[in-house]
């Protein structure tokens, strides 16, 4: 293919014409996002997996309600939750949400020492931790908001909410949040892990 | 120690975002294309709403050149440039569809846009300027094809269309666009740049399937087709005669 890469309206255009190359690229554009929000919902990696491959197959079959100079993101992330949320049903798994951070810390620039850089994972792993321990509503709407970083109305699409809805259920979310942490984090703790 | 408010939270998760470990992210596009294309073959579910399924279309290829042929396609003489099939059979079926091509055909894009979309080089005739319709649209096999058409009045007009030169560009060896010429010796044979083609000069029709249709279309001009290289075949439509068409078709480049 020649000159720069195709846009996600062209490359929807495309696909609605049938080109399944096309709708390949699409798949490779959000294939990460998609199986991460599938994760959030399934717990567990093999059925994200199934569950967002599931979804950008009904995706494609519906392609043409698509408009397609509509966000494609959040539309896509809506089936695909709508997917995880049917398979983690019929999976009857009751394995908790597993969330971890990444081995090794931020980069050297970012901690002013070793102490600092412990603490700061310590804030951050009891965050994740108290996230999992939310129940699926709370949980869902803080994941897509602050850790696949959604915007607000892009979140209301995915939860299939209005974008107020969004605002005071996430506020009630966080309120519950902050009830699972541990009560020696505060906010001189939370800014450092902001840092 | 003040607790944290709403703000502070978010603003922490947003930090840790960056940080947590997912599982890999699996390779998804392979596995996905595989099975819509899969579903496609078997014809398990239509593309498009309300669209024939697949196979059924390749049926309705198969049906509408016999009809069209009346029976003469086991007498038919068949001939074929990359994605073209040329068939000269004893009668045309009247009463098909005069519809200019571009008009009908896959959806309107810029030369620029066809460039970059088409995925094969998209070749233009030198010295004319940029064409009046660009459009582009999906073979059955998932390969994007063009057609370029120009109302330059340097050429005669084209029976039956706002246009005085039409170009076609196909990708691939399989057959979709297939050319019912009646009579025998209604096809010559032609080089351009050295290459393989066929000059037709007697109406005709053509069949176009694309991934959502099948088309059919009586073709009034005179009409070069050949191999292009590359694994492109070129189809020009004009009122130009054979010496002029094949001057013409030597400088597309």
């Amino acid at each position: 293919m020649e000159g720069r890469p195709l846009q996600d309206p062209e490359l929807i255009e495309l696909a609605k014409d049938g080109d399944v190359r096309a709708y390949g690229e699409l798949v490779e554009r959000y294939r990460q996002i998609a199986f991460r929000t599938a994760y959030l919902i399934t717990r567990n990696a093999a059925d994200a997996e199934d569950a967002a491959q599931d979804a950008f197959v009904k995706a494609y079959y519906a392609l043409q309600r698509f408009r397609t100079r509509e966000p494609f993101r959040p539309w896509l992330l809506r089936i695909v939750s709508n997917e995880a949320k049917n398979r983690a049903r019929s999976a009857r798994r009751r394995e908790g949400l597993t969330l971890r951070l990444a081995e090794g810390g931020p980069p050297e620039d970012a901690g002013p020492s070793p102490e600092a850089a412990a603490t700061l994972r310590e804030t951050q792993e009891a965050l994740l931790a108290a996230l999992a321990m939310l129940r699926e509503e709370d949980r869902l709407v803080i994941a897509y908001r602050y850790l696949l970083e959604l915007s607000e109305t892009e979140t209301a699409e995915v939860l299939g909410v209005r974008p107020g809805t969004v605002k005071s259920r996430l506020s009630r979310a966080l309120g519950r949040l902050r009830e699972r942490l541990p009560s020696a984090l505060g906010t001189t703790e939370l800014e450092a892990a902001d840092a | 120690m003040r607790e944290p408010d709403a703000m502070d939270l978010g603003r922490a998760l947003t930090a840790v975002a960056t940080r947590v470990a997912y599982p890999p992210t699996p390779t998804i596009a392979p596995a996905v294309t595989a099975r819509l294309s899969a579903a496609r073959e078997t014809g398990v579910r239509p593309p498009l709403p309300g669209l024939a399924l697949w196979t059924r279309r390749r049926l309705l290829v198969a049906i509408a050149i016999g009809v069209l042929a009346l029976l003469g396609i086991a007498a038919a003489t068949r001939l074929a440039v990359g994605a073209f099939q040329i068939r000269e059979v004893p009668t045309l079926r009247p009463g098909v569809t005069t519809t200019p091509l571009p008009e009908t055909i896959g959806r309107a894009v810029t030369l620029d846009e066809a460039r970059r979309i088409a995925g094969f080089r998209v070749r233009v005739p030198l010295g004319l300027a940029e064409p009046t319709t660009v459009r582009i649209f999906s073979s059955p096999f998932g390969d994007r094809s063009v057609l370029l058409a120009w109302d330059d009045p340097a050429f005669p007009d084209l029976a039956g269309t706002p246009w005085t030169l039409v170009l076609l560009e196909l990708p691939g060896d399989e057959e979709f666009a297939f050319k019912l010429v009646a009579g025998q010796g209604a096809v010559r044979d032609v080089e351009v740049g050295g290459r393989r083609g066929y000059w037709l000069e007697k109406p005709h029709q053509l069949l176009l399937e694309t991934v959502t249709e099948v088309q059919t279309y009586l073709v009034m001009g005179n009409v070069l087709v050949w191999d292009a290289g590359e694994g492109i075949a070129l189809r020009l439509e004009t009122s130009l005669p054979l010496r002029d068409a094949l001057a013409l078709a030597e400088t597309i480049r």
